[in-house]
C-alpha cells in the first residue's frame, strides 16, 4: 500500500512536470491585430474605393470585421494551440466604445489563458490606451505621447440663428430629458440635459478608467488625479507613471517579439491577421441561434432599420423552425414610433414562439429600447447608452424665413380651419399645438406601458425613470431597464441554454452589406433629418436619443 | 496521520504545479531567458497546411527500373528510366502531421537494352545474335507513356521529413508506346518504329517516398505486374529521386 501511494505520488509529480509552466520559448503564430476596423455589422468591402466629394459618403471601401466575429475569434484563439501570442497595434484599431469594451473583455481572457498580449503603438490617447491596457505589455515610440483626457461633449444650439432667419420650430415632447430638439429652441443646455449628459459621461469614464486602472495594478482615484492634473503627455510621462512598460521602436519591437519565439530571425516567426483568422472562426454546428442586427435608425422606409422591411425580417426568423432562438441585437438610437411599433409588435410574435434575448451595443435608447423590451431578458455593456424613454414632435414654420430671406409669401387656401397644420410654411397654431400636445402624451403613455409590460413594472415606476432620459448601462442596470451587463457572446450562450442547445451554430440576420455598397458614414447623428423633416408635410411623432456631438461609437475623437 | 500530511503536502506542489500561468507570468519568463545564438539562427518557419489544398506541379521525379531478365525484345528490359511529373494534387490534411492525397502525374518510361545485337533475317524474322565490335548491330528502345493516379498517405516529421506511401493505378497509353529499331550495317544507321504490340491497359504499383526538408527526397514503386509483360513471374522495382516544387 506505501508503495503503491509512493508511486502515485511519483507519477503526479512527473506529470506536474510537465506542465508546470512553459520550458521553451513560445511556438506557433502571432495573432496581429493592426489597422483593423471594427463595426456591429461587419461589411466586406470591395477591392475599389471612390471618395466621393459628399462628406461621409464614399462607393466601396475597406472591409470591417463584425464585432461578432472578432470575439469569436479572440475566444478560438485562447484555445487555439496554433495561436501563441497577441500583437496588438493600437495606433490603428477603430470600434464603438461598447464594442472595446467587449473586444477587451476577450483580450483579457486570451492572457488569462496563459497566453500573452503585447501593445505597441506611437500615440496613446482614451481609445487606444483603454485597449491597450488590456495587454500584458504596453510599449510606446520613444518619441510618443498621449494624453488621457476623459470624455467631453460639445452640442450647439441655433436658436438665435432660426430667429434672425425667421425659422420659428414648434418642439412638443414629454419628458424633461428628452432634450433632442432643444438645440433648435434654446441656446443653452437646459439643466435637466447637463444632469444626464454628465452622469453619462462619468459612467462610461469611469467604467473605462476602474478597468484602465486595474489592468496596471494602480487605483483608479489616482489614474483619475493624473488625468485631471493633466500629468501625462511625453512618452517619459507614461513610463514614469507606470502606465506602459518600455519605450521601442518598431525594429526593437520585431526584436522582442522574435525573442519570445527564440529566436533572431522576423521571418522565422509566423503571423496572422485578425482578418484573415476570422476567416477560419467556427460558428459551430447544428440547430442554429440567430443573431438578428438593429442597427442604425428607425423609420418606415430608411435604408438602415426599414419598420416593414425589418418586420418582415423578423416574421422570416419566426416561421424558420431551424432557428431555435435568437439574440436581438440592438445598435440603435430609435426613430420614428409608428416603424418602432411595427417592429415591437413582430418582435412580440417572436417572443411567443422562441426564446428571445436582447444585446445591446453602443445604444439602444429611445425606439431601440422600444422595439426591444418585451425580450425575456436584456444584456448591454457598461458602455452602453440605452433609455430615453420620451417622445417629442418637431414643426418648423420657415415661411417667415422665405419672406424675410427670400421675399416669397405664402397664402394657404384651407377647406376646413386646421387643414395644412404643420407644415413647414404653415406652422401649428395655438389650438393644434394643443391637439400635438395630447398626440405626444398618449405616445409617451403608450411608450410607459411598453416599458412595464416587458420589465414587469408599473407605469408610474417607469414614468420615474422614463422622462427621456438616457442611462449608462451600468446605471441601467441598477434602475431596471436592463438585466445583465455581459457581451454578445454571453448573450447567446445564454438563449443558447434557455433553449436547451448544447450545440448550436450560429446565423446572423440580416447578411452583412458586400462589395460596392454605399457606405454611409456613421459618425455623425443629427436629432432628426432637418430634411427629412422639411420634405414631408405634417407631423411625425420621433423617439429618438439627442444628438451627442462625442460620438458614442467613437468617444476617442476628441 | 503523518503519511496523510505528507501526502496532502505532495498533492499540493503538485496542484500549484498545475495551476494556470497568465500570459504576463508567460512574459515575464521568456524575456529573462537567453537566447542560443546558435539554435536561434536556425529556427525555421514550419510550413503553412490547409485543410484542404489543392495543387498543381507538385513535383517531378527520375528514376531506374531494377529488371531481370533477358532483352525485352522478345523477353525483359535492362537499364530502364522513368521521368514523373505531377500535373495536380489534392491533399487532406486534418492536422499538420498528416496528409491523405490524391494526384494525376503523368510518367514516361524508357526501356533501352544494355547492348547491342548481331542479326539476321530469317525470311521476315529478325533473328538476335551476340555481336562484336565492326560488325552489324541492332538495337531497340521502348518508349512508353502513362497516367498514373497516386493515392498516399504522408507523415510530416516537423519541416524535416516527410514519408508517404500509397499505392497507384497507371493507365497505360498503349498507342504511344513505341519501339524503335535502329540498326547499324557498316558504317550507316537506319531507324524504324513500330507499335510495341500489346501493352496493358491498366496497372498499379505501391510506392513510397521520403522527402527532406520538403525539397528533395528518394522513392520507390513497386510493380507487382510487369509492365511489358504480364505474365512474368515478378515485378519490376523502380527507385528514384523526387523533387517537390510546391
Amino acid at each position: 500500500m506505501r508503495r503503491l501511494f509512493l508511486v502515485i505520488i511519483a507519477a503526479l509529480l512527473a506529470a506536474a512536470s510537465a506542465y508546470a509552466g512553459s520550458d521553451g520559448f513560445l511556438k506557433g503564430k502571432v495573432l496581429r491585430i493592426d489597422k483593423e476596423t471594427v463595426a456591429e455589422v461587419g461589411s466586406e468591402g470591395s477591392p475599389i474605393s471612390i471618395s466621393l466629394p459628399v462628406p461621409g459618403l464614399s462607393l466601396g471601401g475597406s472591409a470591417k470585421l463584425s464585432l461578432l466575429d472578432v470575439e469569436l475569434a479572440l475566444k478560438q484563439a485562447a484555445k487555439d494551440d496554433d495561436i501563441a501570442m497577441i500583437y496588438f497595434n493600437y495606433d490603428n484599431f477603430s470600434a464603438p466604445t461598447s464594442a472595446c469594451e467587449e473586444i477587451r473583455r476577450y483580450i483579457r481572457e486570451f492572457s488569462e489563458a496563459g497566453k500573452p498580449v503585447v501593445a505597441y503603438g506611437c500615440s496613446l490617447g482614451n481609445g487606444p490606451y483603454y485597449m491597450a491596457s488590456a495587454a500584458d505589455r504596453i510599449f510606446l515610440n520613444p518619441k510618443g505621447s498621449g494624453s488621457l483626457n476623459g470624455l467631453a461633449s460639445q452640442q450647439y444650439f441655433l436658436k438665435d440663428l432660426l430667429d434672425t432667419l425667421g425659422v420659428e420650430v414648434k418642439l412638443i415632447r414629454h419628458g424633461k430629458f428628452k432634450s433632442a430638439g432643444e438645440m433648435y429652441i434654446r441656446n443653452s443646455m437646459s439643466p435637466e440635459n447637463r444632469q444626464q449628459y454628465q452622469d453619462i459621461l462619468e459612467a462610461t469614464w469611469s467604467t473605462m478608467v476602474e478597468q484602465m486602472a486595474a489592468s496596471r495594478g494602480i487605483e483608479a482615484s489616482q489614474l483619475r488625479e493624473w488625468i485631471s492634473n493633466l500629468e501625462l503627455g511625453t512618452a517619459d510621462t507614461w513610463m514614469d507613471k507606470g502606465l506602459i512598460d518600455g519605450l521601442k521602436y518598431k525594429d526593437e519591437m520585431e526584436d522582442y517579439i522574435c525573442h519570445l519565439f527564440g529566436t533572431t530571425e522576423p521571418d522565422a516567426v509566423k503571423r496572422v491577421n485578425l482578418k484573415e483568422y476570422v476567416k477560419k472562426v467556427k460558428k459551430g454546428s447544428g440547430k442554429k441561434v440567430a443573431v438578428l442586427y438593429a442597427d442604425g435608425e428607425i423609420s418606415r422606409d430608411g435604408n438602415e432599420i426599414a419598420g416593414e422591411k425589418f418586420a418582415a425580417q423578423i416574421a422570416k426568423i419566426r416561421k424558420d423552425e431551424s432557428i431555435k432562438a435568437v439574440v436581438f441585437r440592438v445598435n440603435s438610437p430609435g426613430g420614428e414610433v409608428v416603424a418602432a411599433d411595427i417592429i415591437r409588435r413582430e418582435m412580440e410574435l417572436l417572443c411567443k414562439e422562441k426564446p428571445v434575448v436582447a444585446s445591446y451595443s453602443s445604444y439602444a435608447a429611445s425606439g431601440g429600447y422600444w422595439i426591444s423590451v418585451g425580450c425575456n431578458k436584456i444584456f448591454c455593456d457598461n458602455t452602453t447608452l440605452t433609455g430615453s424613454i420620451g417622445v417629442f414632435g418637431m414643426v418648423p414654420n420657415v415661411s417667415k424665413a422665405a419672406s424675410k430671406v427670400l421675399k416669397v409669401n405664402f397664402e394657404t387656401v384651407k377647406s376646413d380651419p386646421h387643414a395644412g397644420a404643420g407644415g413647414i410654411f404653415t406652422g401649428l397654431d395655438a389650438e393644434e399645438e394643443a391637439w400635438y400636445q395630447k398626440e405626444i402624451e398618449d405616445i409617451y403613455t403608450n411608450f410607459l406601458n411598453v416599458v412595464a409590460a416587458g420589465r414587469d413594472m408599473t407605469p408610474e415606476k417607469v414614468d420615474d425613470i422614463a422622462q427621456g432620459r438616457v442611462w449608462a448601462g451600468k446605471d441601467a442596470l441598477k434602475i431596471g431597464l436592463v438585466d445583465e451587463t455581459g457581451s454578445l457572446l454571453d448573450a447567446i450562450d445564454y438563449i443558447a441554454k434557455e433553449a436547451g442547445l448544447s450545440k448550436y451554430k450560429i446565423v446572423v440576420a440580416p447578411e452583412k452589406q458586400k462589395g460596392f455598397g454605399m457606405n454611409k458614414d456613421k459618425k455623425e447623428k443629427p436629432l432628426v433629418h432637418v430634411q427629412d423633416m422639411l420634405s414631408q408635410p405634417g407631423f411625425r411623432a420621433m423617439a429618438i436619443m439627442p444628438f451627442m456631438t462625442v460620438d458614442p461609437e467613437n468617444p476617442f475623437a476628441l | 496521520m503523518k503519511k496523510f500530511l505528507t501526502v496532502f503536502a505532495l498533492l499540493a506542489v503538485c496542484l500549484g504545479a498545475f495551476a494556470q500561468n497568465t500570459g504576463k507570468d508567460v512574459l515575464k519568463d521568456l524575456e529573462e531567458k537567453p537566447l542560443d545564438e546558435k539554435a536561434s539562427k536556425k529556427a525555421k518557419p514550419e510550413k503553412e497546411f490547409d485543410l484542404f489544398e489543392i495543387k498543381a506541379l507538385a513535383r517531378m521525379g527520375y528514376g531506374w527500373h531494377l529488371m531481370d531478365g533477358t532483352e525485352f525484345k522478345g523477353g525483359f528490359a535492362k537499364g530502364n528510366t522513368e521521368f514523373f511529373m505531377n500535373i495536380t494534387e489534392f491533399d487532406l490534411t486534418p492536422v499538420k502531421w498528416l496528409t491523405l492525397s490524391l494526384g494525376l502525374d503523368v510518367k514516361w518510361d524508357w526501356y533501352t537494352p544494355t547492348k547491342d545485337y548481331g542479326f539476321a533475317m530469317s525470311g521476315d524474322d529478325l533473328v538476335l545474335g551476340t555481336t562484336a565490335a565492326g560488325m552489324d548491330n541492332y538495337k531497340s528502345t521502348l518508349n512508353t507513356a502513362a497516367f498514373t493516379f497516386p493515392l498516399g498517405l504522408t507523415f510530416r516529421i516537423g519541416s524535416i521529413a516527410a514519408v508517404t506511401a500509397g499505392a497507384e493505378l497507371a493507365v497505360n497509353l498503349p498507342k504511344n508506346a513505341l519501339i524503335k529499331d535502329t540498326y547499324k550495317i557498316g558504317t550507316k544507321s537506319y531507324t524504324s518504329t513500330e507499335p510495341a504490340g500489346s501493352i496493358p491497359q491498366w496497372g498499379w504499383n505501391a510506392y513510397a517516398r521520403v522527402t527532406f526538408g520538403d525539397l528533395i527526397g528518394l522513392y520507390a514503386r513497386y510493380y507487382p505486374q510487369q509492365p511489358l509483360i504480364p505474365t512474368a513471374p515478378f515485378g519490376v522495382t523502380t527507385v528514384g529521386l523526387v523533387l517537390e516544387l510546391f
